[in-house]
């Protein structure tokens, strides 16, 4: 057993290419096979009536076989395609030495984050932004990310996706993406000092390349040591050479390191359960390899694109159950939401995954919406909802959350077919372009749907 | 001694289970009661594998299974495509898909879902993997005579290249000879069709469905 609790991004590497060599369909099938193994060995069950599970000997089951699936199988390094393989000692050493908080941002604008608990009181921290959503450049994107920012109860911006970079439509791997990083960057901060918070945290600069991130790091002008950038993981439970490089480089620069998760609810982990377990793996990965800060949980659901389905919510409650009583592992639930903005469905989505998230321990992101594909589909009042509901939602029983999320998620789930889920309108059309405020439209869906939630109990 | 009907129905099963053995054995008994080859895969095989996509399409089961349902199917063509070709059947010829996540992607679950269920249905699948150039696609298409070409992305910044592959295939006059089909996270029907693409699908059961049709229209097979 190699000591791990130093730097040891040499270790992971020397493993990368020593590892046993397996090509990737063959770990892609061992994954799903192992997942519904354990998933039996376990009895691992998922109940749509209950959305959050209440049983603690299950959440530690998911946590164990999610540490068992990480030492069988690895993370698998896509270039070199070997498995990047510990000891479970190494593992567990490792997770001894997570902080239990960090502090993001920085002067007045800091915010403290810590590990929270199922049915923490500690009110969640959000990370908001067009998660996962293509947005218009220039000053649209600068006003769309201060709709978020200049919301009080937000603590962190970022994540947007551009179309297009000087009316160039942005490919990866090109000049264009490069620069496309570094205006991310330099328009979030822009955001943040026109809300005045000119400190607030930024959460990542959407570009695919790893090689791309680089280029928002700025003391200045883009991303700081007091912000972070995401670090993907391929789906299931993978990595390349390009990404370790990438988190080498970021780790040495010193700002906060988030490893993105996208695991697919239907894919190769199967139903719930194995999603919930893969999922558990996955952060594990992320906090030994990726020495990550904090770990996005942007569960998706393979048709639908969502996480605010039944099955969704089940796995998000659980796998922020399972780290929660088992280890320092802070994760944060992405929302993803199958409706748009403008419509009481997104509401809706964005209250049931706050509630769910919140009462099983997790920070809070969002809100992605139709499943990415629409442009400018995000704006700032759906993350204050979320936010809002996450913070009514701490201290919360889990009976109690399953009493509201068994009326709640009935009013919206028929909409989250992504065919049929309505689309709503643009951040452009939704919000005033000046002051960046919502027009009354859409602060009146907000209003309706808040007053619904304290009828029902919720203090808001 | 199970009628016909039964065993039709027993294989369709045995694919919807996603068990091999019994694929196996009942394409075996089958041939033994002097089923038709070809209907024991229509009518039996690709039934199953129809609901199985049914299903997965509604979330009532997910890839694991529907991957199963193929292995069981594949075991059981083994035995039934053979003994179709001994017959002299014509009908067994395949129709040809190309088929790739596009330049700059390296996500493939969704077209790896699509290549899979094409395949269930019938479709010969030359899968070129990930990350792959527009001229591989063409390239391949080129060399064995497919009917469609079909390129996925999950992320924006590989959609452009899905355009490159209209516009070489238009520059090497090459679009009237294939069929080609676009899809994965970010690609909407409405972009698709912006582009000129002939098919879209929202998921795997669309696409196979899109597939069929657009032969039968388009090709007339």
């Amino acid at each position: 057993m190699i000591n791990m609790r130093s730097y040891r991004m040499d270790e992971i590497t020397r493993r990368a290419f020593d590892g046993q060599y397996m090509e990737e369909k063959e770990f892609d099938m061992k994954l799903m096979r192992r997942a519904r193994e354990l998933v039996k060995e376990y009895d691992i069950r998922f109940d749509p009536n209950e959305m959050i599970p209440t049983d603690d000997s299950m959440a530690d089951d998911v946590y164990e076989a999610g540490m068992r699936l990480f030492i069988e199988l690895g993370f698998y390094c896509q270039t070199t395609r070997r498995c990047i393989r510990f000891e479970e000692g190494e593992v567990r050493e490792v997770l001894k030495t997570l902080p239990e908080s960090i502090i993001i941002g920085e002067g007045k604008d800091a915010v403290f984050m810590p590990m929270r608990r199922i049915e923490d009181p500690t009110p969640p921290v959000i990370h908001s932004g067009p998660t996962g959503t293509l947005c218009t450049e220039g000053d649209i994107y600068v006003k769309t990310l201060r709709s978020y920012a200049q919301e009080s109860v937000i603590d962190s911006v970022g994540a947007g996706t551009l179309a297009t970079i000087d009316g160039f439509k942005i490919r990866k791997g090109t000049p264009q993406e490069f620069r496309a990083a570094r205006m991310l960057a330099r328009w979030a901060r822009q955001a943040i000092a026109d809300a005045g918070r000119p400190g607030m945290h930024i959460n990542d600069v959407a570009v695919v390349s790893p090689e791309a991130k680089i280029c928002a790091l700025d003391p200045n002008l883009g991303i700081r040591k007091t912000d972070g950038l995401l670090v993907a993981q391929m789906i299931e439970l993978k990595t390349s050479l390009q990404h370790l490089s990438l988190i080498e480089h970021l780790t040495s620069y010193g700002c906060f390191i988030g490893n993105l998760m996208t695991p697919i609810m239907g894919g190769y982990s199967g139903g719930p359960e194995g999603t919930a377990i893969v999922n558990v793996a996955e952060h594990i990965a992320g906090a030994l390899c990726y020495n990550a800060n904090y770990h996005y949980l942007s569960l998706t659901n393979v048709r639908n694109l969502n996480n605010t389905d039944r099955q969704g919510l089940w796995t998000i409650s659980m796998v922020g159950q399972a780290l929660a009583r088992n280890s320092e592992i802070m994760s944060i639930y992405d929302c993803y939401c199958a409706a748009g903005p403008g419509t009481e469905v997104l509401l809706r989505e964005a209250t049931a995954g706050g509630v769910a998230s919140s009462v099983s321990g997790l920070h809070l992101m969002g809100c992605g919406s139709c499943g990415g594909k629409l442009v400018d589909h995000a704006t700032g009042l759906e993350a204050r909802l979320l936010k809002e509901v996450g913070v009514a939602a701490a201290g919360m029983g889990r009976e109690d959350a399953n009493d509201f999320l068994r009326k709640w998620v009935p009013l919206y789930e028929e909409w989250l077919d992504i065919t049929k889920s309505p689309k709503g309108k643009t951040f452009q059309e939704l919000y005033d372009l000046g002051s960046a405020k919502p027009k009354d439209e859409w602060e009146g869906l907000y209003r309706k749907i808040i007053r619904e939630l304290i009828d029902l109990g919720i203090d808001l | 001694m199970l009628n016909h009907e039964e065993i039709l129905k027993s294989l369709a099963d045995s694919v919807i289970s996603g068990d091999e053995e019994k694929a196996k054995d009942f394409a075996k008994k089958a041939l033994e009661a002097g089923i038709d080859p070809l209907t024991a895969i229509n009518e039996g095989l690709m039934k199953g594998m129809s609901q199985v996509g049914d299903d997965f399409s509604k979330l009532k089961i997910y890839l694991p299974e529907v991957m199963m349902a193929a292995e069981a199917m594949k075991a059981a063509l083994s035995i039934l495509e053979p003994a179709a070709l001994q017959k002299g059947s014509g009908a067994i010829k395949k129709s040809k898909v190309v088929i790739g996540t596009i330049t700059g992607d390296i996500h493939d679950i969704g077209k790896n879902i699509v290549a899979m269920l094409l395949r269930a249905n019938g479709f010969e699948v030359y899968d070129l993997g990930r990350d792959v150039p527009v001229d591989d696609l063409i390239r391949k298409a080129e060399d064995v005579g497919a009917d469609i070409i079909a390129a996925s992305t999950l992320l924006s910044t590989s959609m452009p290249y899905m355009e490159d592959l209209i516009n070489l295939l238009k520059e090497r006059r090459l679009r009237d000879k294939y069929i080609v089909m676009v899809g994965g996270g970010p690609v909407t029907r409405e972009w698709a069709a912006s582009i000129g693409a002939d098919g879209y699908g929202d998921d795997g059961e669309e696409a196979v469905k899109v597939a069929k049709e657009l032969l039968q229209r388009v090709k007339g097979k």
